[in-house]
């Protein structure tokens, strides 16, 4: 039952509720808008990672998806790895068809290095290795290259949030370099508010590309997914009456038949400052 | 409130400003005083060997002079009556001044901060306040992890909120 609540890569992604849909479209839209940095903020179970594997199989260009989360570390070099090591095949196909063209200097060291060359190349350089596959997805006519980077748990309270924002920021100054490159990447609210505290120049360009997630669902959402789990009128209303739910408290719910504690729902009127 | 305050709230009532502090007719004074301490003249001497009080002759009599600007300041706030607010207001007006401008969410430990300083009372007071608000208003909020202060609701711990009205628009 659990696993209908984590998305999970190559399992085909359906958004339920409007306000994830139009989500997605301000998503797209960005990217089609040339937006080259950009960030899905919501607080844990808006659906951020469900959103990100949303866009696998996007008309336009390629999609290329990293879970960090099955990573120990989060600077730059870890991620650009991550990206390419996610994404093997994708990048041998890219190499091949740079096979096929007569191609001269780094483009074609690149097109022939092996998997675990071309890991290692964006583990010791990541921006260049970055560069040579945005070049080639240009060369190919197969821009945008559109990189999701799904950052998983990280908090303001985790040291790696340091490596994570610098490795951003970095992103952020190359922008020119690799123009056909997109960068996407999910955000929990705590480190957004981090970033705006320690990285303002960082957080200026970010709040340009931003797309906050509803923090719960609308009653429209609701309506949704009521009809698609054929959900009847009273536990409609009992799920009204539990307050603002997240989307995965709404899902939960629904594969649960309606248990409130093991959805995390917690209705107990006890709160106190710790 | 001690007999050192109560010299500075009568001193600030009767008082009028004067380069020095307040200034309080000496007679006057005493005999108010005295309706609620047995030994005025000791409370006045004790405030002069401090150095918080002078008494000086002030034409056929004397008066006594107020001289601690900070004490002052205090007595007047606790006499300034607070500002009749709605505590739901307050606090949703705290949390969209603080909240970040791109997630919506506030830091818990700058709203304390905030109802601290609006309604002058001491953190307690105002973490009080919050968690009534809280527990009176629970669907109007949404909570998220992180912070400097840790909310505990039910089992789950939380440092940032958010009004719910804000979070239904999705912004960019």
């Amino acid at each position: 039952m659990q696993r209908f609540l984590v998305p999970n890569r190559g399992s085909s992604i359906r958004l339920l509720g409007p306000s994830w849909r139009a989500a997605r479209e301000k998503l797209l839209g960005m990217v089609h808008e040339d937006y080259q940095l950009m960030a899905i903020i919501g607080r844990a179970g808006t659906g951020k990672t469900t959103l990100l594997l949303s866009l696998e199989g996007i008309g336009d260009g390629i999609f290329m998806y990293a879970d960090m989360t099955e990573v120990r570390d989060r600077d730059l070099s870890a991620i650009v790895s991550t990206v390419f090591a996610d994404n093997i095949r994708e990048v041998r196909e890219i190499q091949e068809k740079l096979k096929r063209m007569s191609i001269k200097g780094l483009l074609r060291a690149f097109a022939k290095a092996g998997p675990d060359e071309v890991v290692e190349s964006a583990k010791l350089k990541p921006m260049e290795t970055l560069k040579l596959l945005n070049d080639a997805v240009e060369l190919l006519g197969m821009a945008p290259l559109v990189i999701g980077i799904d950052e998983g748990l990280l908090s303001q309270d985790d040291p790696r949030s340091m490596d994570f924002i610098n490795a951003i920021h970095a992103f952020r100054n190359n922008m020119q370099a690799i123009p056909s490159t997109k960068i996407i990447i999910t955000l929990l609210p705590d480190v957004v508010n981090l970033i705006s505290k320690i990285d303002t120049p960082l957080f200026d360009i970010l709040r340009l590309g931003a797309i906050t997630l509803p923090d719960y669902v609308t009653p429209e959402d609701l309506k949704e997914v009521a009809q698609e789990y054929g959900l009847g009128k009273t536990e409609l209303s009992k799920i009204e009456a539990l307050g603002p739910l997240t989307m995965r408290q709404l899902i939960c719910l629904m594969n649960t038949k309606m248990d409130i504690i093991k959805c995390g729902i917690d209705t107990a009127g006890e709160i106190s400052i710790e | 409130m001690d007999r050192l305050d109560l010299a500075y709230v009568i001193g600030v009532v009767l008082g009028r400003e004067d380069i020095d502090g307040i200034r309080v007719a000496y007679t006057t004074y005493m005999s108010t005083l005295g309706k609620w301490v047995k030994d005025p003249d000791n409370v006045v001497q004790y405030l002069v060997d401090i150095g918080k009080a002078k008494v000086v002759k002030s034409g056929q009599g004397r008066s006594v002079i107020f001289t601690d600007r900070e004490m002052m300041n205090r007595v007047n706030s606790i006499l300034t009556p607070r500002e009749d607010v709605d505590p739901l207001t307050l606090v949703i007006e705290g949390i969209r001044k603080l909240a970040n401008p791109l997630s919506g969410y506030a830091d818990i430990g700058d709203v304390i901060k905030y109802i601290e300083g609006r309604l002058n009372v001491p953190t307690k007071e105002a973490e009080e306040f919050l968690v009534k608000v809280i527990k009176f208003h629970r669907g109007r909020f949404v909570f998220a992890h992180g912070g400097s202060r840790r909310l505990k609701i039910g089992s789950s711990y939380y440092g940032l909120v958010k009004v719910v009205g804000d979070a239904e628009v999705l912004s960019s």
